[in-house]
Order: C-alpha cells, then structure tokens, then sequence
C-alpha cells in the first residue's frame, strides 16, 4: 500500500482509545430507559385527542378538542359560535340562552388569536366530514383581522395544527417519536392542567371572563388611530368565510356572521362590511352588523374590538334576539 | 445559524465527522469553511462586512509589529481601531444617534427631521468586534505576538462557536489552541456533552419557556398586577441568565468537541454576594474585557479616588451602550457603574476582612442577605435591559411601587406548574454547581445518578420546555 505523506488525512485528533469512564454506556442506557418510561406515560395520558393536541395555546387545545371529543360521538350541538377573541370574549354563553329557547344547545369554539386563516385550518375541518354539523354556526372575527399577515399571526400559522391541515404529511411532525412533547398542553399551566376535556366541554367552551388573556395589542388597533388602507384588506383571509359559507351549504346548516360591536367605525370596518355585503348577496348567508351598537357605551370595551364582561352580557342578548327573529324555527327544537 | 435548530443538529455531527478525519492545518480549514456556512447561514452577504475589517486587523497588528516608531506603531492601532469602531458605529448606532439628536434639536426648538436609514444589524456585530480590537490591542501593547498565518486570524475571529455571541475570545487563550495540534479524550466529548446538555436545558427548557409570558408582561404592565410584574421581573432575571449561559455552555461544549477550550463566561452570578462579585461572575469575558481595554487605560484605580469613581462610570455606560442602540442600555450600564461605585465607596470604608468562608449561622445568615439584595439591585437594572422604551420602563416600575392589584383584563397568574418546575430545576443545577465548584459536577457522580440527572433535564426540556418556539438567543441582538 502506498503512504501518502502529503495526505490532508489524520485520525489522531480523536483519542478514545483509553478505557471508557465507569459506567459510561449504563447511565446512558438509564437515560434512555427512563426517558422511554416518561414516553409510554405520557401516550397514556394523551392518547385520547392526539395528534391533534399541539396548538398555539393551551386553552384553545382544550376547547377544540373537547368539542372533537364530544361530536365524535355523533351529536353536534345545535348552535356553535366560531372565530377569534371578539367572540371568544364577546360571547357570554348565559346571557345568549336566555333569549334562546331552552332546548338550543351551544358551544363556544372561539379562541383568541384564531384569525381567518388560523380558523381555516382548526375550526372548518370540525365542522366538516366526518364530524357531524351544528344547526347554525355563528362566525365573529375582528375586522383587523383581515389585514396583512403579522409576526403573531405567522407564528400561529406556524403551528403545528395550522401545519398538520395545511401540509396533510409532514415528516417531522407524522414520524417523531416523542409523544412527551404532547403532553405540555396537560401540564403547562397548572388551571388548565386541573380542567379535563369532559369539565371544558360541560362548560360549553366558556371560561370567565378573569382568566382572558387579551391578544397582542398590534391585533387591537384603536379604530381612532388606525392608519390602515383598504388595499390591506387581504383576499386570501376573505376566502375563509367564503369557504365557509359554502361548507354551510353543502352541510346544511345556518350560516351568521357577525360583525362585532367595535368602539369607533373606521375606513377599514366599512370597507370589510361592504364586501361582506357582496359575499352575502352571493352566497345567501345572514349577515349581521354590530359594528354599531347603540346599546354599548365606551364604558362596555376593554379596547377597540373587545367587549368587557358586561358588554358580552348585553351584546350576547341582543344577539340572541336578533338570531331569534332570523330564525324562529329554533323554537321546534327539542 | 441557530444552536436550537434543526439545521444545527444536522450540522455538527457531519462537521465534527469530518473534522477528526483531518490532519491540524486542514481542519482549521474545514472550521472556517463550517465557520462562514454557520454565519452565512443567517445572511451571506454579511460575510463580506466580516472579512474587510478582519483583513484590515490582520495588516494592521503585522504593521503595528514590524513598525519601529511609536508613532507609527500608534497610527496602525488608530486606523485599525477607527475602522472597527466606523464599522459598529454605522451599523449599530447610526440610526441612535440620528434620533438623539433629532430629540435633542426638537427640545430646543429647531423643528428639521433627520433622515433615518434602514440599516439591518448583522448578528454578533458587537462580539467580533471586542475580538479583533482585543488582538490588534494585544500586539500594539506587546502581549502578543502577531500571527502571521492569515487564515489562522480569520479562523479566530470567525471561529463558529462563539463567534456571534461570545464568550469574547482573547487571541491569547484561542490563538495558540487553534495553532496546535488538537487532542479529543473522553474526558472532553463527557464533559461537551454535557455543558451541551446543560446549555439546552437553560435556553430552550427554561428562557423559551419564560420568554412569552414575561414578554407579555413588559409590554402590557398596564393590565398586571404589581405582583405579576414582580414575578415576571423575577422570571426575566431567570430568563436572560439562562438564555445568555446556556449559548454559552453550547458554545464552550460544542468546541470543546473539536478539542479547544473557550473562557468561562458565567459562574452562578445570582450567588453574588456583591455587585462587585457580580460582575466577576456574570458575562466574565465582556467584563474582564471592559477592564482590560477601557477601565485600565482610563486609569483604572490608579489615580485619585474621583477618577476612579468616573472611570467606573464611563467603564459602566459604554458597556451598557455596547449591548444597544438605546438610552435604556445606557441607563442600565449606569445603574451599575453607580452600583459599584457606592459598593467602592463602602469597601473603602469598612475594615478589610479575610475571605475565609461564613462559619457561624450569622455569618451565613448575612451571607445569604447580601446575596438577595444584590439579586434585586440586579433585577431593577433588568426592567431599563428589557423595556422597549422608558416609558414602558417606567410603567412597569410604577406598577411594581403601587402594588395595584389584579383587574378583570389581567392575565392568569404566572406561578403555574410549568413555571415552578422550571426555577426549581434551575435553581438546583445552579446550587449544585455553586456548592461543589464545578460546573459538570454530575460527571463525578454514580452512574445511576449522572443516568437520572440526564433523563430529568431530557424530560424537563420536552415536557415543560419552549420546544419549537424557536426563539432566537437575547444577545444576538448586540
């Protein structure tokens, strides 16, 4: 064999050749072992809504999937509010069954920051096959969040639910191994980690108002600041409700949506009600406007697009009486 | 290039791969070429702004040696020291200065707006900075001698583990390793492993982890309670150790793989038992860097007590505007300049004692007193570190002082499961390493032991950890 002495090639850097350290390859194998056993612990407590458990909040895993959980067993509720924090927070569940007749059952599957796009990829899978469809499905997005795309936004497109409909098969997230990351919703933050699917689903998806973690603030522009041109206005997130009012028709269920009580109506809110008005001569679904409502004060919003707890009590009201009059078929539910 | 990515873990094994296969010269070769991947990695056209003052340094300490006159000798150093200086300036603090005066001309009544560029700040701009004008110094005051390899220069400055966020190389301590033949034993792959280890446990298990929910909090301290601030100020000082340390212990395990040896940076600074000893304690490569080539040359404490008291002042508020292009930095550097020149000022006054352990239960009780009050000096600087603004600064201060309780739009308590699980872990790491004098203490351990620590940072970073946030280290910012 030829020997190369201007050869670039040397082995002497690495110099393991001495005895192992004591006990190298058995703490190394305990590592394992133990980390196998927190593993299978962790697939027995998530096995029951995993994979789909990897969303960009705690709370908004739980919401989803208690109401997964509970229409896989075949029944959906009659009346579902979807969309992002204006209808999470705006939204008070009781005061809307009061003007309701008592057989009309709801969930409240909005979370925050589950804008247009967000809401494409966790909330419309859910209220299509193979899933059973509510009776009326009551949509409420902040008109801001039709704008362009933010850092927050993107980071919530980023995450894994919003990957997983998106990309139906992506390697990292089908074939990773540990589940152990899984488990972060169950033990992150200790109210949640108390609060099964069944108590989140018992609450029809409502959780008080006190425990509401306002969006970031670049989402809650004060409508009297706000510098936004109507070119901003991005067509891919009117798609959304564009895809969702012909998931309405093919499902055979009502179709609201809802533009909701703001502080100030600005260039951006009427330009977002105008094409809305088009969408809905369109596509035949019911469109109400609260972006106006004479029956809140300044007193009744937490900021531009967010109602306080009263606020919710009597928007929530008032909604309920208007779906009413839309709808008095609601009445021959049992 | 980030250490918490995907792209990294692919990264260094083949680079590690291929470097042992290599005979000393060659690697060094194959280190800068993985060197310019790792930072071309983020934007390649940066590059060229690393090489030009690396070229101009490298010519310059040559000149600075063979030159025979003082002056001349002098000139070298200048234009070496301008040109970095030029280069840092522009791009870190063009825009600063712009806005300042703008202020400054708007308070006294000329209303004329400055025009601002959009000037984007390569990443670890501040760091290879402080390492080339650290060698330049070094030849210029004789303490060291210029290398004449070129491409061994460039792989000092541009060596991939702590190039972008230190620890702040000195050519003496990396020079002469990346020069030798190198030697990887079992003893550095245990102990790279684990700094390595221990270095993702403080970043992605504990600072991704807090960063959101403190961030929150700074941004909204309006909506908190004074509690919740306190709490999340707590978590912030938590925060940043953990994310600046662990780069660091990345830094310093990875290169320990290629068999070199970075400064320690960090040793359990919150265990200060002073402010003095905080600053011995904490970013130990940027501080003994400040003494050495600004302190010092100032007239450290050599002069009259006055000069000494300004020099730590000057010394402080550039180390402050070293980190940002912000008057928050600045203010932040002088609350500790002011910090330790009143801890100057008291040691001056108080008889010297010897440095022999605390014995009696008062001696460890005053021990353990002077250590909470040095965390909570250190934890006021950090709301100026982190606030956006002074504005927000003080807003944030304010609600801290009135203690206002929680409203109905506060946010949920901090102190959940995650959370606490998280400071314990740390806290017992940093007490374990603190008490046995060494960082990879657990190497010393049983197996059954080293087997168990391993599986709990393992689990602690998947379980608790902020996997996938992705969120880049604090100090790629400076």
């Amino acid at each position: 064999m030829p020997i190369f002495r201007s050869s670039i090639f040397s082995f002497d850097t690495l110099r393991l050749e001495k005895a192992r350290p004591k006990g190298f390859f058995r703490a190394l194998a305990l590592t394992l072992a133990l980390v196998f056993v927190a593993e299978v612990g962790a697939r027995l407590l998530v096995h029951s809504v995993s994979p789909y458990c990897e969303y960009w909040e705690d709370e908004s895993g739980f919401r989803f999937e208690a109401y997964r959980q509970h229409i896989m067993q075949g029944a959906a509720p009659n009346l579902v509010i979807i969309g992002d924090s204006t209808a999470r927070f705006g939204i008070d569940l009781q005061a809307l069954r009061t003007t309701l007749p008592a057989a009309v059952d709801s969930y409240n599957l909005a979370t925050p920051a589950n804008y247009p796009m967000a809401c494409h990829c966790t909330t419309l899978p859910l209220l299509n096959e193979p899933y059973a469809p509510p009776k009326v499905v009551i949509a409420l997005f902040s008109p801001y969040g039709f704008l362009a795309t933010d850092k927050a936004e993107a980071q919530i497109l980023n995450s894994p639910i919003c990957k997983r409909v998106e990309s139906p098969f992506s390697f990292y997230k089908e074939m990773r191994l540990l589940w152990l990351m899984r488990v972060t919703p169950y033990v992150k933050n200790s109210s949640f980690a108390k609060e099964s699917l069944k108590q989140t689903w018992a609450q029809r998806g409502f959780t008080p108002l006190i425990e509401a973690t306002p969006e970031p603030s670049a989402r809650n522009p004060s409508p009297s600041t706000s510098l936004a041109t109507s070119s901003e206005i991005k067509v891919e997130k009117i798609q959304v409700i564009r895809d969702l009012a012909l998931l309405a028709r093919n499902r055979n269920f009502k179709f609201i949506l809802v533009i909701p009580p703001l502080r100030k109506r600005d260039k951006i809110v009427e330009e977002m009600v105008e094409r809305m008005g088009y969408l809905q001569d369109e596509l035949k679904f019911t469109l109400l406007d609260f972006s106006m409502s004479p029956f809140l004060s300044t007193n009744h919003f937490l900021d531009g697009v967010h109602v306080n707890k009263d606020g919710a009590a009597i928007f929530s009201q008032e909604l309920g009486k208007r779906i009413y009059t839309q709808m008095p078929e609601l009445a021959l539910l049992k | 290039m980030l250490f918490n990515s995907i792209a990294f873990a692919i990264f260094l094994p083949l680079v590690l791969s291929v470097y042992f296969t290599l005979k000393t010269r060659a690697q060094n070769f194959w280190l800068l070429l993985a060197s310019l991947v790792f930072y071309g990695w983020w934007d390649p056209r940066f590059l060229l702004l690393l090489i030009v003052p690396t070229v101009i340094d490298y010519l310059c300490a040559l000149q600075i040696h063979r030159a025979a006159e003082p002056k001349r000798k002098k000139s070298y150093l200048l234009f070496s020291v301008c040109t970095n200086l030029t280069i840092l300036g522009f791009f870190k603090y063009f825009n600063f200065f712009i806005g300042s005066t703008d202020t400054l001309l708007n308070a006294i009544g000329v209303h004329h707006a400055l025009p601002t560029l959009s000037i984007i700040l390569p990443v670890g701009i501040s760091f290879y900075t402080f390492h080339e004008l650290s060698y330049v110094i070094d030849v210029y005051r004789e303490d060291l001698e210029p290398v004449s390899d070129f491409w061994l220069y460039v792989l000092y400055v541009l060596y991939f583990p702590q190039l972008v966020a230190g620890p702040i190389a000195r050519a003496a301590n990396l020079l002469p390793q990346l020069a030798r033949p190198r030697r990887v034993n079992w003893q550095l792959v245990r102990e790279g492993l684990l700094l390595i280890l221990i270095g993702f446990f403080k970043k992605v298990g504990v600072a991704d982890a807090l960063g959101p929910v403190v961030d929150f909090r700074f941004l909204n301290p309006a909506s908190c309670s004074g509690f919740d601030l306190l709490v999340a100020l707590y978590l912030f000082s938590v925060q940043i150790y953990c994310d600046f340390s662990g780069y660091t212990d990345i830094a310093r395990g990875v290169s320990k793989l290629f068999g070199i040896e970075l400064l320690i940076n960090f040793n359990r600074p919150y265990f200060a038992a002073s402010i003095t000893d905080f600053w011995h304690r904490w970013h130990i490569s940027l501080s003994t860097w400040l003494r050495d080539y600004l302190y010092i040359p100032l007239g450290g404490n050599r002069d009259a007590v006055a000069k000494t008291y300004r020099n730590l002042m000057l010394t402080m508020l550039l180390g402050g505007l070293w980190h940002g292009a912000s008057w928050t930095f600045v203010v932040w550097g002088g609350l500790h300049g002011l910090y330790l020149a009143a801890h100057k000022f008291l040691l001056d006054r108080t008889p010297i004692k010897s440095e022999s352990l605390p014995t009696s239960l008062l001696d460890k009780f005053v021990l353990l007193l002077k250590v909470v009050a040095t965390f909570h000096l250190v934890a006021l600087t950090w709301i100026f570190f982190r606030a956006e603004s002074f504005g927000m600064a003080w807003k944030y201060l304010y609600g801290i002082l009135t203690w206002h309780p929680a409203t109905a739009n506060s946010p949920a308590s901090l102190l959940g499961l995650r959370i606490t699980a998280l400071c314990v872990g740390i806290f017992a790491l940093d007490i374990a390493q603190e008490f046995s004098h060494d960082e990879v203490f657990i190497l010393k351990q049983r197996w059954f032991v080293r087997g168990v620590c391993y599986a709990s940072l393992i689990i602690l970073i998947l379980i608790f950890g902020g996997l996938g946030a992705n969120i880049p280290f604090i100090y790629f910012q400076f």
